[in-house]
């Protein structure tokens, strides 16, 4: 019993992280169509800022993680979206790869190969006793985080006036248009919450590993991207249910795998995540903006 | 794999046995909203069959019902007597039902030529069979010269052309055209008829044609079925709609007005 | 007479691309010293790659990351085949004995890979039918992780991270020159075939394939299967030019270098995957020459590694931007298009080709440009689907 209470605790840290991931992506694919491949350098970037001002007071350094995050994030849109924004879907996939391996090898050229380590916070490394169950303090904050930023977008998304425009967009882009919904200003707008949620990821992504490479942000993000698909693309709700069937299957995976299978944990879980695809080829949730019309 | 095109032998059960193409109180609703609403039509060989109605009546919702696109939520489709509701369209076109879209949609970045080409090779028409039956259908539409260029060159004219010429490529039965004159002048939907009437003579197929343009309709239509609101508001010869005052009210009033919001 | 306007009208593109295969595979060849002409070898099996990718990408428009993990299993599955048995036995002491006694000649040892590879996204290409064009592209991905994690485990059969080595190296730069030669005009001759057409007609609008009879979900699953050959052959090539095998040789780093390839030359051309292949192949060399450090006179720029990755980066992003059909804007090479082609040169005009409408983005045609798209290939299959209409 306490093994399961154990696993779930397990499993919600772990959905929730990939949730936070996964959120970022889903909310540029709801505005854009186009899967943010760059979202894990984003996340990088994030990682880079925390442990290379490891010595500057904590605040300080989540202020200056935010802002250069959300800049970046900003910033990577006006520069190499904005660009293809009309050229088609594909080319704005191959866009985000090809942004994705340029920071990525930009992070070589610039810090060079070398893994760096540093401490975020070590209090998140503690834990703490809930009933029979032992919780470290950077899962809770994870699942708490999570919590509060699903109702702060779902808040953001029904009541304020951008919000709503962006559900507008996500929709139906030509008609929210039409009725004054402004483009550039939306997804600018869906970029800095994506880098917000980029950064939020990338703190207790390295808070977890301690240590920063030049593809941190990747094997979590190809995670994230599996959960969009499960949830059903453009659908918020969706990449969030996604994650937490992800993090729940893969926490499974984990413990009642043979010793000797446990290497591919990723193997399996992504062939799971093709059965559901052929189950359901639209994802979990299929949206309305995902139909057309003949 | 590819199956030959022959057609299922007409199954003689109540069904009329000379209907090629039937709709059965169809009924098709998008989240409660119903499309269509108990809408029932018969084509008869060698028959042109107008379909009009206001914008949103549910002609197209109509046509991508009777092609295989749309699944009905009520009644059924019947192709040469057989149950083709469950069929999807590319079946229903290996049984001679052939189409055209609204948008038309060409293949932009294939010839002329491999566009109609296409229509034949889709239902498995040999390479040699429909090589020889381009060049006779780019004649019969007035493409020829314009055989080797990209589809997502021509005029808009042109491109509806083409777009009749490729469904015509897969030999149909029954020809449905989603609005063929949409953006022609008054020349070109006189040179248009004069096309769909020699088409109809030379495949000796039926013509089931969606237009806003009464004249072109009135001209070419034997019978003409009238949707309003996805509801059969009347079927008759011309000059029955002309005369039908359901009709006037319902439909011909609101077309002068959308025309006198155009001009 | 009659045979010369054949091949002027319908067999030129394949003959230009293989002369402009082996006179740069040749000239480069002897240009440079024995480390240049392992370079060029390996960009011609990289070619084969780029035309494998192609095969799916080029011709079906569904988007693919995940097509080296054919190559991977082509080139694994090779290796396997043909190391020799004594050795399979002394280096790879936990490979079950079936597959140890396992040895095939060259040829066939390489035709057998590239056969396992296509059974393989044959029997994938099935559950890929029935997604939507998007979240199929993106099952790709699954697939190129889940090969890249079975082979970086399953010890018994492709030694795990240590990876494979005592390979027979066959891959000589004749063989690899008539093998992309022979891809080259297989290539050409499918894509004018009916099925060819029909595939491609898939790709440019998926519900008009459909009304004319088109199996869209078959069609691309040949097209799958076909490029998962290609790829095979690559793969195998390759493990029989290198010696040694490791996973990261088929993961995203290569991934992203063979599409930058395709992209820059143009997805929607057998010519676009050539050219773009070679001007990467050489773009990519003066970058690696410039990463390890050079001196221009008093100025000595120290090497930089990540210098060459970033440089195709931003040399890929820029293509996008001003031009995002490629070079060839999907257009093929032909006698006559280069005869146009001359004539315009020496008329001084800047040679324009296939329909694109450069899109401002921030014009309301545009976005519209960006919705015509859009709706069709990440959304087409829904709509028809109907029971997935009503109330989902
Ligand atoms: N896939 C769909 N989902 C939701 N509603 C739809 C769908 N297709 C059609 N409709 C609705 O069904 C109604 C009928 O549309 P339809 O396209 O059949 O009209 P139409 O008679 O062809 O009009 P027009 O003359 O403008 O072409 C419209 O109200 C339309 O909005
Ligand atoms: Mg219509």
């Amino acid at each position: 019993m306490n093994g399961f209470l154990q696993g779930v605790v397990d499993a919600l840290a772990l959905g929730s992280l990939y949730a936070i991931f996964a959120l970022g992506i889903a909310l540029i694919f709801s505005v854009l169509k186009m899967i943010n491949f760059a979202h894990s350098e984003l996340v990088t970037i994030g990682a880079f800022v925390l442990i290379l001002l490891a010595d500057v007071p904590l605040i300080i350094r989540i202020l200056i993680l935010v802002v250069v995050v959300v800049g970046a994030a900003v910033l990577m849109e006006r520069v190499a979206f904005r660009p293809v924004r009309g050229a088609g879907q594909t080319t704005m996939l191959i866009t985000s790869f090809a942004v994705s391996y340029l920071l990525q090898n930009a992070a070589i050229l610039i810090f060079g190969p070398d893994l760096r380590s540093g401490s975020v916070w070590s209090v998140l490394n503690e834990s703490f006793m809930l009933g029979p169950v032992r919780i470290l303090n950077l899962n809770a904050l994870t699942i708490v985080l999570t919590l509060v930023l699903l109702v702060a977008l779902t808040l953001f998304l029904r009541k304020t006036s951008i919000g709503l425009q962006m559900r507008a967009a996500a929709e139906d882009f030509t008609t929210a248009r039409l009725v004054g919904v402004k483009a550039n200003r939306i997804i600018a707008v869906a970029f800095g919450i994506s880098g917000l949620l980029a950064a939020i990821a990338s703190f207790l992504l390295t808070a977890q590993t301690g240590v920063v490479t030049n593809t941190i942000g990747v094997q979590v993000v190809l995670m994230a991207f599996v959960a969009t698909i499960l949830g059903g693309m453009g659908s918020l709700s969706g990449a969030v249910i996604g994650a937490f069937v992800l993090g729940a299957v893969s926490v499974i995976l984990q413990q009642l795998l043979p010793l000797e299978l446990r290497p591919f944990r990723d193997a399996f879980l992504f062939a799971a995540v093709f059965v559901v695809l052929v189950v359901r080829p639209g994802g979990l949730i299929v949206t309305r903006a995902s139909r057309a019309r003949v | 794999m590819t199956a030959p095109t022959t057609v299922a032998a007409p199954a003689q059960t109540d069904a009329e046995p000379e209907l090629l193409l039937e709709a059965q109180a169809i009924g098709v609703s998008f989240d409660g909203v119903h499309a269509l609403d108990d809408v029932s039509i018969g084509i008869r060989s060698h028959e042109v069959f107008g379909l009009i109605g206001p914008n949103g009546a549910g002609k197209t919702t109509l046509m991508n019902v009777l092609s295989g696109f749309q699944r009905p939520t009520r009644g059924r489709t019947l192709v040469n007597g057989a149950d083709a509701t469950r069929w999807g369209p590319e079946k229903t076109v290996r049984h001679g039902v052939s189409r055209t879209f609204q948008a038309v949609r060409p293949f932009p970045a294939l010839t002329v030529a491999q566009n109609v080409e296409l229509g034949a090779l889709g239902v498995g028409t040999r390479r040699r069979v429909a090589a020889e039956r381009v060049d006779y259908i780019l004649e019969a539409l007035h493409l020829s010269h314009r055989r080797d260029d990209f589809a997502g060159k021509l005029p808009h004219g042109e491109e509806r052309r083409l777009g009749i010429a490729r469904a015509l490529a897969s030999e149909p039965q029954v020809l449905l055209l989603d609005e063929p004159a949409a953006g022609a002048n008054e020349a070109e939907s006189d040179e248009l008829v004069a096309s769909l009437r020699a088409i109809k003579a030379e495949f000796s197929c039926s013509l089931v044609v969606i237009e806003h343009d009464m004249r072109l309709i009135m001209s070419i239509c034997e019978r003409i079925h009238v949707l309003d609101y996805g509801r059969s508001i009347a079927e008759g010869t011309p000059a029955e709609i002309q005369a039908n005052p359901a009709v006037r009210e319902a439909y011909l009033g609101q077309v002068a007005e959308a025309g006198a919001g155009e001009s | 007479m009659r045979v010369l306007g054949f091949v002027r009208r319908s067999a030129s593109t394949p003959i230009i691309l293989a002369l402009l295969v082996a006179l740069v595979t040749i000239v480069a060849n002897s240009a440079g010293d024995a480390s240049l002409r392992r370079i060029v070898v390996g960009a011609v099996v990289n070619m084969i790659a780029v035309i494998g990718i192609y095969l799916f990408i080029g011709l079906t428009g569904v988007f693919s990351f995940g097509q080296l993990a054919f190559m991977a299993i082509g080139a694994y599955a090779t290796a396997i085949f043909t190391v020799p048995v004594a050795t399979k036995r002394a280096l790879f002491s936990a490979m079950p004995e079936w597959l140890a006694d396992i040895n095939l000649p060259f040829i066939p040892g390489i035709l057998a890979g590239a056969l396992v590879a296509a059974v393989v996204a044959f029997l994938l290409s099935f559950p890929m039918a029935r997604m939507q064009p998007l979240s199929a592209g993106l099952a790709t991905l699954a697939i190129l992780v889940a090969v890249y994690t079975v082979a970086g485990n399953w010890t018994a059969v492709t030694n795990g991270s240590k990876g494979m080595s005592a390979i027979p190296t066959n891959t000589t730069m004749p063989v690899a020159l008539i093998a992309v030669i022979l891809v080259i005009i297989a290539v050409w001759i499918f894509q004018q075939s009916g099925l060819g057409l029909r595939i491609r007609a898939t790709r440019e609008d998926a519900v008009a394939a459909r009304a004319i009879g088109i199996k869209v979900g078959r069609e691309r699953g040949i097209a799958f299967v076909a490029s998962a050959f290609v790829m095979g052959l690559a793969g195998g090539l390759y493990a029989q030019l290198q010696g040694t095998l490791s996973p990261d040789a088929f993961f995203l780093n290569q991934t992203f270098l063979l599409i930058a390839m395709l992209v820059v030359g143009g997805l929607n051309s057998l010519t676009g995957a050539v050219i773009g292949t070679i001007l990467i192949t050489a773009f990519r060399r003066v970058l690696q020459v410039i990463e390890a450090g050079v001196d221009i006179g008093p100025l000595e720029i120290p090497g930089r590694p990540g210098l060459t990755e970033v440089g195709i980066g931003i040399a890929l992003l820029v293509v996008l931007a001003l031009r995002s059909s490629g070079l060839t804007r999907g257009t093929e090479v032909s006698w006559d298009s280069l005869v146009r082609f001359g004539k315009r040169l020496t008329r001084r005009g800047t040679p324009s080709a296939a329909p694109t409408a450069a899109a401002d983005p921030e014009s309301v045609a545009g976005l519209a440009a960006a919705e015509r798209t859009t709706p069709e290939t990440a959304t087409a299959e829904a709509v028809i689907e109907p029971e997935r209409t009503p109330g989902a």
